[in-house]
């Protein structure tokens, strides 16, 4: 196709890197269709690439070899780990359609023993006790993240496991949608309830839940002849699963209501939605 | 064992061999380090980005391809990207240009570059440079080693838009022509 007109004057700052996001999508577009500004854009390229010879030679610390290979080894470890924890979890009936638990348990594990295994190595490297100090410092803080890496994943594969029963029971259980309700600013949220198939496990709700009032909570609750039993509150919105404190019965109520503080023993406000089994 | 090649280096790294990563850092290094030590102006940070670019290296080596440019550049351009990030960053300035990892065109080398880039020398290089006329170099130096975008160097310069671009090209194209000539010329002797 003939090109109406060239991007001559944006090769330069396109190779140079001188480009806002806009202006490079411009050039990319263009010459994907444009022979003259292809060339023309290459040959920049091939110049600006010459530039770092321009520079004055410098040398990096010899201790950085060391550091980049630890760390590549160390990634490399983490890998083997999780594929030899992805065929065990496999064996353990695991299903590759869980939703993206494992990768992103993947990603914590490799992010987590890729960061320890290099500031390890670079710490048993040091010498001078200025960077033994220093690399303490890094290591105590690197340390601090695996816990922490740790602990949400654990929590992480706890939601996965706990998702994985709510989606089972969904296949093979019951449920019963507790409708939308609206919260005290208007906003709307739903939930859903399910008893898995075994009677003799207690029963979950699904819910997506708005950020509760400041100072007030949502609390849910199963009423069974006439007395309420508390599952539980909830104050930070988002997607949550909770458990109920019983198996489900016909005639039993689920329902939410709005409490004051962290939840109460016995609901003080109307229910904002219910469903009864 | 004669020397592997780049190409050669990169395949052994996607099959995940450290021996690779370690014979390309010791081909490397010295221009990469000294390249994002020109940026960044410190030594620390500038070992953070060629070791975060040789780790990119290691991770993307899959996916590279030739004929979207040759290791050194793809390795280089990394470095340099990098760098300018950091510069950013510590910069607090907000540029506006996320830079890609990747070359994204294809980065043609014809044979004389290649011979170009084997045998030219640093000092050839800044000599180019220290030919351009003053605006043209400062503007190629403001961009490249700086990180400024082509509108901030024309603010910071106080000249239009246009006139920017003009001189980052009429800088490039000089230089193509003084290290094309000055290796040919080196070739006919």
């Amino acid at each position: 196709m003939t090109q109406l007109f060239h991007v001559f004057d944006m090769t330069a700052p396109y190779a140079l890197g001188a480009l806002s996001p806009e202006d490079q999508l411009v050039v990319r577009e263009h010459i994907a269709a444009c022979e003259p500004c292809r060339v023309e854009l290459a040959e920049m390229q091939n110049v600006v690439g010459m530039l770092p010879l321009a520079c004055e030679t410098a040398q990096p610390d010899d201790e950085l070899k060391r550091r980049l290979v630890a760390a590549a080894q160390g990634e490399i470890k983490a890998k083997t780990m999780l594929r030899r924890r992805s065929r065990t979890n496999a064996g353990s009936g695991e299903r590759a359609g869980e939703p993206g638990a494992l990768w992103r348990y993947a990603q914590y594990w490799l992010t987590a023993a890729a960061g320890l295994a290099a500031i390890v190595a670079v710490f048993i490297a040091m010498n001078q006790s200025h960077e033994r100090e220093r690399m303490a410092h890094a290591l105590a803080q690197a340390t601090a993240r695996v816990t922490a890496l740790e602990a949400a994943n654990t929590e992480l594969a706890a939601k996965a496991e706990h998702g994985h029963d709510v989606m089972a029971s969904l296949a093979t259980g019951s449920y019963w949608e507790m409708g939308r309700g609206q919260d005290a600013t208007g906003r709307t949220w739903h939930s859903t309830v399910v008893q898995p198939m075994d009677e003799n496990k207690n029963g979950m709700v699904m819910a997506s839940v708005p950020n509760a009032p400041k100072g007030m909570s949502y609390q849910l609750w199963v009423v069974r002849n006439g007395q309420a039993h508390s599952a539980g509150a909830v104050q930070k919105g988002g997607m949550t699963i909770m458990d109920l404190p019983m198996p489900l019965r016909k005639g039993d109520i689920v329902a939410f209501s709005m409490e004051h503080g962290a939840g109460t023993g016995i609901p003080t406000r109307p229910f904002l939605m219910e469903t009864a089994i | 064992m004669p020397d592997r090649s780049d190409e050669d280096l990169i395949a052994a790294l996607a099959r995940g061999e450290v021996s690779g990563l370690e014979e390309l850092y010791d081909r490397y290094n010295k221009i990469g380090y000294s390249l994002a030590y020109r940026i960044v102006g410190e030594r620390n940070s500038a070992e953070d980005v060629l070791q975060e670019a040789f780790l990119a290296v290691w991770r993307q080596a899959g996916s590279f391809r030739r004929e979207r440019g040759s290791v050194r550049t793809w390795l280089l351009s990394v470095v340099h990207h990098r760098s300018i990030d950091k510069l950013r960053a510590s910069a607090s300035t907000s540029a506006a240009s996320p830079l890609d990892e990747l070359p994204d065109t294809p980065a043609d080398e014809p044979g004389v570059w290649q011979q170009v880039w084997a045998e030219l020398r640093g000092d050839l290089v800044r000599n180019a440079l220290d030919d351009l006329p003053a605006e043209q170099r400062k503007s190629i130096e403001l961009a490249y080693f700086s990180g400024y975008t082509h509108v901030q160097i024309a603010e910071l310069m106080g000249v239009p838009l246009g006139t920017v671009k003009g001189r980052l090209r009429l800088g490039l194209l000089k230089l193509k022509g003084y290290l094309e000539g000055q290796k040919l010329g080196e070739a006919a002797t």
